[in-house]
């Protein structure tokens, strides 16, 4: 399918005093309410201002973090919401609950984290180019040509990098088994190798060999996305020269206990695709939480200092500014990620080639735990128009929930 | 951060709704009411941590830690492979809120390791190199800069070997993260793919990792103790000189010139990288919520600036924020690049398994053993059960794969009791040990005990038995298990004065004594520092104690 040209960000102001402020500033007790999130989100929760202005608003919240294959169809005995970090996850959370309400209250692009000098050898390789804004993009599809070729860093046309003595140039992923983030890059080079379109079933034979191979060759995997981050921006360009990574851990001034390194460099891969974060209300108290997130000008202000983009683009844009990280106002070039079936069935065979030793899984295996189970009215929706297959804006975040039940159900 | 006061009795609310969003955790237990969570047992401000024993010099820092932020830190030390047994097996849960140790990449190539850590955070960094004399480096032509060799890489090191220039001491890949860092990189950096080693590259690395690890002349199973073994030697040699380098945490190897060694050693930077101990503080996926706040105060009073700052001056190793240190402190930690670690469990354990069966040099052990009356009963059937152990008994656990005895090992069972009786000796060969293994089972399975404890003879008995041998390209060691008063034959300066007529290459033998029963803890100390060995408790109640002790020998053969 076509990529999405821009991200649209829409201007909704976000207005009003809610009822249920002025209902809980006059209770003593704040009430408690849990969600089961993807740990990306952890920090923001735990930040004592976000907790502090929970407690005005009324609200208690406690979180408890799984990862983002498991968190729809993790037992949420007494659970008030659900809080994944991609759209396949949600789609599946609320299938699996039966639910269809939805906060979008942030997001963040996934971006790839450098340094200068690793850059500038991406650059003399014709992959990466810098941008008026400070920030740079990164050519996927020229990626995935050098690291089809083995390339190493100090081989590169244009003269290389040193710095990363005989290592082959990758991107450091974190698990994909267990993580979010490793499962976004999955989207972006399924759909370059799916011939720029999003896979409607799990990718096998050569393809699926050439995604597992760029997980294994990368060695053991960092297991959440804030080890490799905090080694990135620690031990040097030599021992992290690219990293995929979430913007929000880049942008923000919050929550992040590490700093950036000298010389940091911020990517934009062309394609890139975005971790929506959505909250899926599974209670009424689960729904207002998810509405304080998205309306409450204070928290929206929060999430933008902890680097996520939210409706209005200014309070990201103001955010960035001031922790002087230069970012791209709008990012273009988005493509949306597979269907969570799709997506499951191509880490599946990540997980026979990890359990293999370094054997990619065998194609029709991976075809076997793709999306295409009969009888299932839901896996139907892959054959074609399902909104998800690439074609469709990705919709404003922020904007309230306005995903209609026939999005999982109409073809 | 959440948790950085952790509120105690009386605390404001707005603290409590702090502690309250930590992530709740808990294992059976999901929401738990306040601060209740979980089924551990610590107390309020106190966190239960197994630890790395390399980590005992943070001590002086997590006592500092205790009086800022309220959170006392209760470390037990273990070594590596104990700690991810003890984590893979389920059995730290209940004891522990948190792991420390210097990496977590071997255990997370474990499904049950990944599973049972919640949360990981790096602390600080130390690369795995090589360390030099600076008159070594020197003669080999290396070039120094600031405090370190530069320029030479992994192939440079097998060179220096290759021409007799260099031997080095290294801690052994099973016992040792260290070791096991330094086997990962070496291999990755003479495969030279550029990526994660897999099984079917290590066969056609194997002749080059046998030219690297021929240098090799001292192991052991703990990096720290390696070390002190190491400045001993520097500081006096009596017949046991030291290697001209060795294979440490960076760290460790700039900390020698605190242990007598003019200079310390000079850490060597390898063009082609390192593996980097990242020292992740790692919370248990079991830990209460209570302890979770516990653990988010300690790491965020650990990363910070002044502490960091502390943590490279008095540790050196690396901090996690570079900017924490003076920008002319900075030169002493240049970035290098990461050599990558294995993917898979598999490629893990391929590359340990070759390493003792194929390409280091070979074991060469003499297992002297009390048979004397005292070890009828209980005793002697933990004796058979440890040597199980070793003779591949267990091939199901960590343990069982690489404590056991290695491919072209040369074993040999000296049992004693009033007198010395005729000693057993098996080669295990490179493929298919199973035969052979058994034949050792059966042997210890067929010692009977009876009479007195004539151990100093039985162990006058191994150096003459090893006097016969060519001791020089194998690594040779003696274990003495009695489990009473040394009362018949030979007294312990009979043979220390016999052992002072030794030659060198005997003397260099080490002899791990295991205390065990009614043996003399003092004496049996004694003995190790005379011949430059370890002595291992295996006191305790527990009827597992000779097993662990036999098992944590292995590391040091």
């Amino acid at each position: 399918m076509r990529r999405i040209t821009a991200l649209v960000v829409s201007g909704l102001l976000v207005a009003g005093v809610l009822a249920a402020v002025v209902w809980n500033l006059a209770g003593p007790e704040p009430r408690r309410v849990t969600g089961v999130i993807g740990s990306e989100k952890a920090p923001f929760f735990a930040d004592p201002d976000v907790v502090a202005r929970l407690a005005d608003l009324g609200y208690e919240v406690e979180v408890r973090t799984r990862g983002s294959r498991s968190i729809a169809r993790s037992d949420l005995d007494g659970a008030d919401f659900g809080f994944p970090g991609s759209d396949p996850s949600a789609e599946a959370f609320q299938r699996e609950h039966g639910t269809e309400r939805e906060y979008r209250p942030f997001y963040s692009p996934m971006v790839v984290l450098s340094h200068r000098p690793v850059a500038e050898a991406l650059r003399g390789a014709g992959v990466a180019s810098e941008e008026d804004d400070g920030t740079w993009t990164i050519d996927m599809a020229a990626f995935l040509d050098l690291t089809g070729d083995r390339a190493r860093w100090r081989d590169l046309p244009g003269g290389g990098y040193g710095g990363a003595g005989r290592s082959e140039v990758l991107i450091r992923t974190t698990d994909p088994r267990t993580s979010n983030s490793a499962a976004m890059y999955l989207a972006v080079v399924a759909y370059l190798l799916n011939g720029e379109q999003v896979p409607q079933e799990p990718l096998d034979g050569g393809d699926a060999e050439r995604i597992a191979r760029l997980y294994l060759a990368q060695g053991a995997p960092p297991e959440s996305s804030k080890q490799p981050f905090d080694q990135y921006a620690a031990l040097g360009a030599g021992h992290t020269p690219l990293l995929w990574a979430y913007e929000a851990q880049y942008a923000g001034t919050r929550g992040s206990g590490t700093g950036l390194p000298d010389g940091a460099v911020v990517m934009y891969p062309a394609p890139t695709t975005v971790s929506n974060h959505t909250l899926l209300p599974l209670t009424d108290a689960g729904d207002a939480v998810g509405r304080l997130l998205t309306e409450d000008p204070e928290l929206q202000r929060l999430a933008a200092e902890h680097g996520f983009r939210t409706a209005d683009a200014d309070l990201f844009a103001a955010a960035a500014e001031e922790a002087d990280r230069p970012v791209r106002a709008q990012v273009a070039d988005v493509v949306n990620a597979p269907a969570y079936e799709v997506v499951e069935g191509m880490l599946s065979g990540l997980e026979d080639a990890y359990a293999d030793g370094g054997m990619p899984a065998p194609a029709e295996e991976a075809s076997d735990t793709g999306g295409t189970d009969g009888g299932d009215p839901d896996a139907d929706d892959a054959d074609g128009g399902n909104p998800r297959d690439g074609a469709a804006p990705v919709r404003p975040p922020g904007a309230p929930p306005s995903r209609p039940a026939q999005t999982t159900e109409s073809a | 951060m959440a948790g950085a006061g952790r509120p105690g009795p009386g605390s404001s609310s707005a603290a409590a709704a702090t502690a309250a969003a930590v992530l709740v955790a808990a294992a059976g237990c999901w929401w738990g009411e306040g601060g209740s969570g979980g089924g551990g047992t610590s107390g309020p401000g106190e966190l239960r941590v197994l630890a790395g024993s390399e980590l005992a010099d943070m001590e002086p820092l997590l006592e500092r830690a205790a009086e800022e932020t309220g959170v006392t830190v209760r470390m037990e030390y273990t070594g590596t492979l104990d700690g991810v047994e003890q984590v893979v097996g389920g059995r730290a849960e209940d004891r522990y809120d948190a792991v420390w140790f210097s990496s977590n990449r071997y255990l997370n190539l474990y499904p049950e390791g990944r599973g049972a850590l919640r949360q990981e955070t790096p602390v600080m960094a130390s690369p795995v190199v090589l360390g030099v004399g600076e008159d070594k480096a020197g003669e080999l032509g290396w070039e120094v800069a600031d405090g370190a060799v530069t320029g030479v890489s992994w192939s440079g090191i097998a060179e220096a070997v290759d021409e007799g220039d260099l031997d080095y001491a290294m801690t052994g890949p099973a016992a040792s993260n260290s070791g096991f860092s330094a086997l990962v990189g070496v291999a990755a950096a003479l495969a030279d793919t550029g990526a994660a080693l897999e099984p079917s590259d290590i066969d056609g690395v194997t002749g080059e990792l046998r030219g690297f690890f021929a240098g090799q002349t001292l192991t052991a199973g703990s990096s720290g103790w390696l070390a002190e073994e190491y400045a001993d030697r520097v500081r006096d040699p009596g017949g046991r000189p030291a290697p001209d380098a060795m294979i440490n945490y960076e760290s460790v190897l700039m900390s020698l010139e605190g242990d007598g060694i003019p200079g310390g050693l000079l850490p060597v930077h390898p063009t082609d990288g390192a593996v980097t101990a990242d020292y992740p503080l790692s919370l248990l996926e079991s830990a209460s919520d209570g302890a979770a706040a516990d653990y988010d105060a300690l790491v965020e009073h650990l990363l910070s600036p002044e502490v960091q700052r502390e943590i490279a001056a008095d540790t050196r190793r690396r901090p996690m924020e570079p900017e924490a240190l003076p920008e002319d402190a900075r030169g002493a930690f240049p970035a290098l690049p990461e050599l990558p670690f294995p993917a898979t469990a598999e490629s893990a354990d391929a590359l340990i398994a070759a390493y003792y069966d194929r390409i280091r040099k070979p074991a060469r052990t003499v297992y002297v053993l009390d048979v004397s009356s005292s070890m009828a009963g209980e005793r002697i059937e933990g004796l058979r059960s440890a040597v199980h152990t070793l003779a591949g008994g267990d091939a199901g656990s960590i343990a069982g794969r690489f404590q056991r005895f290695y491919g072209r090992e040369r074993v040999t069972v000296l049992p004693f009791s009033s007198s010395v009786h005729g000693p057993e000796s098996f080669e295990v060969p490179e493929e298919e040990p199973d035969a052979m293994l058994a034949s050792i089972r059966d042997h210890v399975d067929g010692l009977r005990p009876e009479g007195g404890t004539a151990g100093y003879d039985a162990l006058a008995d191994a150096y003459a038995l090893l006097e016969e041998e060519d001791t020089e390209d194998v690594f040779t060691s003696v274990v003495l298990m009695t489990d009473g008063e040394i009362n018949a034959g030979r007294t312990y300066d009979d043979f220390a004065a016999d052992h002072a007529g030794l030659p060198d290459r005997l003397r260099a033998v080490p002899v791990f004594p295991v205390v065990f029963g009614e043996s003399d803890p003092e004496e049996m100390e004694d003995l190790a520092s005379l011949t430059g060995g370890r002595a291992f408790d295996a006191q305790g109640d527990d009827e597992a104690s000779l097993d662990e002790a036999f098992r944590e020998i292995r590391g040091y053969q």
